[in-house]
């Protein structure tokens, strides 16, 4: 009898644990998708002013969970696209920008970063860095 | 003393001196001795005080009987009396003046500079003290220790100037200082620094590029401060005398340089006038790529 009653409260314990991991799951779920939505809006923005047509995306790969409620994921990659929307300040940058991004992936990785192959811009978001927007301007400038 | 006042002085002593005498029957007669010979005041009125008289005792040069020679040169500067060496100095005739004279001027110099050494102090007696000596005695060109205490001083009563003074005057002065021949590299850097910190970074251009041209002065091109300070003066409208330094000094100093002023020239906007200034040497050393390539090429044309 007291077998039983053992292992009835290892099931229970076991049942609310997978119930609040799936409700942590679906939380994170939502926020990313939140921060999917506000970041289209700042793609829009962007090729408004750089009379372009890239896509811009997250990729969740590696994402720090934990920091996620904490820091506006979404505002890292703006910060990201500003620093394209400067470099659309004049006709020469606005026309490189046009021929030659079509793509700009925000990930998430240990460092701030960005590369510019084929087209793609890739980001890494870090969220202790500082000045990003300045950081991928003066970037772009050589790489563009 | 005018003679009517001689004779106004006698009457009127004798005027005086009679009147005890005839009321006493001759038994009281009054006593005179003087050894005055000329005008006596107690206090002179202050209008008719000389600047002479108004001058230190110290800075009145002894008067000597018979003309200076080098052995009283010697002497002053056997007791350390530097103040009465200079005032003597000049008075050995110019065909006189020799290596022993020279090395006298530098005594003095150093035995009266190095006492304006201590912190604090008026700028403008210091500097006033370092040109009772230079230029006025051209020899002390050659003497390092003299540049060396001059470079010290100098710098120091400038760098209060600009913290307590008119620093468009201290500018001024400053410039006259340091720009007088000889020019040395640790004058030109340490001046630099000063102005940087005591005025302004953009102006600092214009000393580096004095010392670039000074004897040892390419070492300034490693200088800790040179690189941000040509930076601020990139950013001054190109005619600007402190832009044409800046220009110079990035020029002279290239390798040092470019890396900052390639990464600098990546954060302007537009046509800035950084962007005008740093473009043509970035070209010229195809230090760039990209839009950055096409932006400067832009601005060249």
């Amino acid at each position: 009898m007291k077998a039983l009653k053992a292992i009835g409260v290892v099931a229970a314990a076991a049942v609310l644990i997978a119930v609040a991991a799936q409700a942590q799951s679906l939380k994170l779920r939502q926020r990313m998708v939140n921060e999917d939505v506000e970041l289209a809006k700042h793609a829009d923005y962007t090729n408004q002013q750089c009379s372009s047509s890239m896509t811009v995306a997250f990729d969740w790969t590696g994402v720090p969970e934990d920091q996620l409620s904490t820091y506006s994921a979404n505002g890292y990659c703006d910060a990201a696209l500003e620093g394209i929307r400067r470099v659309c300040g004049d006709a020469l940058g606005k026309d490189a920008v046009k021929k030659q991004i079509k793509s700009v992936t925000c990930g998430f990785g240990p460092a701030r970063d960005i590369s510019l192959k084929d087209g793609a811009v890739s980001y890494k978001i870090n969220f202790s860095s500082a000045n990003d927007a300045d950081f991928v301007y003066e970037q772009l400038q050589n790489k563009l | 003393m005018p003679l009517y006042r001689v004779f106004i002085a006698i009457l009127t002593f004798f005027a005086i001196a009679a009147s005890p005498a005839a009321a006493t029957g001759g038994q009281q007669v009054p006593w005179d001795r003087s050894a005055l010979t000329s005008d006596f005041h107690f206090q002179p009125a202050a209008g008719q005080r000389s600047k002479e008289a108004a001058q230190p005792a110290a800075r009145a040069p002894v008067k000597l009987a018979r003309a200076t020679t080098m052995a009283d040169l010697d002497a002053f500067a056997a007791s350390g009396s530097w103040a009465e060496l200079y005032g003597r100095l000049t008075d050995i005739a110019p065909a006189k003046r020799d290596a022993h004279w020279n090395s006298l001027v530098e005594q003095a110099a150093l035995g009266e500079l190095g006492q304006q050494t201590a912190p604090g102090g008026f700028p403008a007696e210091r500097l006033a003290a370092i040109e009772r000596y230079y230029p006025k005695f051209p020899a002390l060109a050659k003497s390092d220790k003299f540049l060396a205490l001059r470079t010290k001083i100098g710098l120091e009563a400038f760098a209060r100037c600009f913290e307590i003074g008119d620093g468009f005057q201290c500018r001024t002065d400053f410039e006259r200082f340091v720009f007088t021949a000889p020019v040395t590299a640790e004058l030109a850097l340490g001046a630099a620094h000063v102005i940087g910190v005591g005025l302004n970074r953009q102006v600092a251009a214009v000393f580096y590029e004095a010392g670039l041209d000074a004897p040892g002065g390419q070492a300034i091109c490693t200088d800790s401060e040179l690189q941000y300070d040509l930076l601020r003066g990139l950013e001054l409208p190109p005619e600007y005398r402190e832009a044409k330094a800046a220009r110079n000094v990035m020029t002279k100093c290239w390798e040092q340089v470019k890396g900052a002023v390639a990464a600098n020239t990546a954060k302007e906007a537009g046509e800035s006038y950084f962007m005008h200034n740093a473009c043509p040497a970035l070209l010229e050393h195809n230090s760039l790529t990209g839009l950055l390539q096409k932006r400067c090429q832009a601005i060249k044309q």
